[in-house]
């Protein structure tokens, strides 16, 4: 059974390992039909042998798929190659902006899953009581508002109106807030919306009944069969979302100007500074296939069936 | 929690024949958001139930889907309130402060019997959890009550560490049972047991369930549209349909000499018909009448 595990895990590697050299040649593909780096940074006005020269050093004059090659080998070597913009090592440019990233996404994520999985809970618990309703319009108001809408309505009460938190920036905790709240609106009504459903159905189910009848309390039924059966569903949305938070802040971190990864993405494709693009999208990648991977072994701890497969 | 309950094997024991289950006037009506569409067209109300079910006797309750027979079991199991009528248990009223106790002594046999086990949580663990919950018992005495729950539904040790996918529907059903065994209950509710099984593994569950009301002295509700599973195992018979009780009496009565129309049609219905009531016996098991065409009567 080891062994059929060890084949299961090696077959989901490889299969992130395909998907990560797809997304990087459409990335690198796309980049290049989006228009010529060099006319972007140059401006229209450069002469043809600027033009030449400047090619010359990114590379840009050499045919498309040695650029190609001379990338993937580069990545393999663990360089993602010299940003246009900033001349530094593309990798170095995205980790330098990868701690409020992480920052701002672990703090709207715990904001998230707190209150989505709480909200869940309290929804599928106490369906036709006051605050079972309020989750469940609360879950509707928050997967229909955009966040930059959210964002733009936040700030006009917060920051303008009531002057108590800064529009933007990233100058302690109180410029987080703002953006914290707006990136965990949709994900916590995202998480709540699946926890209700998981959990209402494990409610209805006749080992819940069955529990019931034996005079076993509600608390302890819920504890110790209802939230473990319903935990499956809820971490694989919870992965999702871990997976695609690091991109996923774009929005928010370009309206309240918050100086992380989703930032700079937005600058860079401005910019066609396509080595710093491909390092994000290779960043945000890799951090989705590690989210995946976390969330299988999840699994395997979670639901003792997927250990034991024999009938 | 520890129930005031006194632990198992203390009940006095009382004469047979007295009622232990009773229905008087009972009213219920689902509400309207929780109706099924069975229950919409049919029966989502149960009017004037009157039902006893005696002590150390089987009583059959049979009838169409929809008919009320799973909401007379959640009634009677405390999990749902009449909104009139009373029911009694052994004598006095079921009132909410004494359903904790009640519980106790009337244990539910559910149909479906994989979904009635929670799907991640070893067998043993399910089997033990109302003794430690509801008893403050000693672990060995906890082990030796899990070790003859098992052994009185001719299930071995091995299953106890098992997760419910791992065994068989019937193998599943004999662990609900001893799961309400090891309460040692006065009376066993089974909701439909045998109808999620084939007919072989029906044919072994439905003579654990008579063995186990001869040597334990249950009492037995038998909710079922088998007709065949009703006359084999039940002394009394109850009929209801779309929440009314039709016929109500001996098994007997009821299925030889039936009064309604609605009764008629069910009997005529039954496959290869003709349940062979006059020729019981006693003896044998229900593998072999079947094919026979031959039923028991109660001992």
């Amino acid at each position: 059974m080891r062994r059929n595990t060890q084949k299961i895990f090696a077959s989901k590697i490889a299969r992130a390992l395909v998907t990560l050299v797809l997304m990087v040649t459409s990335v690198f593909v796309l980049m290049r039909c989006a228009g010529d780096p060099v006319t972007v940074l140059l401006g229209p006005d450069a002469t043809a042998d600027m033009r030449a020269a400047y090619s010359g050093e990114l590379g840009l004059d050499r045919p498309i798929l040695a650029q190609y090659l001379a990338y993937l080998h580069n990545i393999v070597r663990g360089s993602l190659g010299v940003s246009y913009v900033y001349r530094q090592d593309a990798l170095g440019v995205v980790l330098s902006h990868l701690p409020l990233t992480l920052i701002l996404t672990c703090s709207a994520l715990t904001l998230a899953a707190v209150t989505g999985v709480a909200g869940g809970i309290a929804a599928a618990v106490f369906p036709s009581s006051f605050i079972g309703r309020a989750c469940t319009i609360g879950t509707v108001v928050g997967l229909c508002v955009p966040s930059f809408f959210l964002a733009i309505v936040l700030m006009l009460a917060f920051s303008i109106q009531l002057n108590w938190l800064p529009t933007g920036g990233a100058e302690g905790w109180r410029s987080l807030v703002l953006p914290a709240i707006t990136m965990a609106a949709a994900s916590s009504a995202v998480l709540a919306r699946y926890t209700r459903v998981a959990v209402r159905e494990a409610l209805d189910s006749r080992y819940v009944l069955a529990a019931l009848a034996r005079d076993i309390p509600f608390w302890r039924i819920l504890i110790h069969h209802v939230l473990p059966n319903a935990a499956v569903p809820i971490l694989t949305i919870l992965g999702l979302l871990i997976g695609g938070a690091v991109t996923g802040s774009t929005v928010v971190e370009t309206v309240f100007s918050w100086p992380g990864i989703g930032n700079l993405f937005v600058t860079s494709v401005g910019n066609r500074d396509v080595p710093v693009v491909q390092a994000i999208v290779l960043l945000a990648g890799t951090a989705m296939i590690m989210t995946n991977l976390a969330v299988d072994l999840g699994y395997t701890w979670l639901d003792p069936r997927s250990k034991s497969s024999e009938t | 929690m520890t129930s005031s309950i006194e632990p198992p094997h203390v009940y006095t024991a009382r004469a047979s024949s007295e009622p232990i289950l009773e229905l008087r006037n009972v009213d219920f009506c689902y509400p309207a958001a929780r109706r099924s569409a069975a229950e919409v067209l049919g029966g989502s109300r149960l009017h004037k139930i009157n039902m006893i079910v005696r002590r150390g006797k089987a009583h059959g309750l049979i009838g169409e889907s929809g008919s009320g027979k799973s909401t007379i079991a959640k009634l009677l199991l405390g999990l749902t309130a009449p909104q009139s009528g009373q029911i009694f248990f052994d004598g006095e009223l079921l009132r909410p402060d004494r359903l904790a106790a009640f519980r106790l002594r009337v244990q539910p046999v559910f149909q479906s019997p994989l979904d009635a086990l929670d799907p991640i949580t070893p067998i043993g663990k399910q089997i033990i959890a109302p003794l430690l919950v509801n008893f403050n018992m000693k672990s060995s005495e906890c082990q030796a009550r899990l070790a003859a729950a098992i052994s009185a539904v001719g299930l071995s040790g091995e299953i106890l560490g098992k997760l419910p996918h791992q065994i068989s529907g019937g193998q599943a059903q004999r662990v609900n049972i001893a799961r309400a065994l090891i309460l040692d209950p006065e009376v066993l509710i089974c909701d439909e047991p045998v109808s999620a099984l084939d007919m072989t593994v029906q044919a072994q569950i439905l003579n654990l369930l008579s063995d186990l009301r001869e040597s334990r002295g249950l009492s037995l509700l038998f909710i079922s549209h088998d007709i065949r599973s009703v006359a084999y195992l039940c002394s009394e018979i109850t009929v209801l349909k779309r929440g009314s009780i039709v016929e109500s009496g001996s098994r007997d009565e009821v299925l030889l000499d039936p009064k309604t129309d609605y009764m008629k049609s069910l009997l005529e219905a039954v496959p290869n018909s003709g349940l062979g009531l006059e020729t019981a016996s006693p003896s044998k098991p229900f593998s072999r009448q079947i094919g026979r065409r031959d039923l028991p009567a109660e001992g």
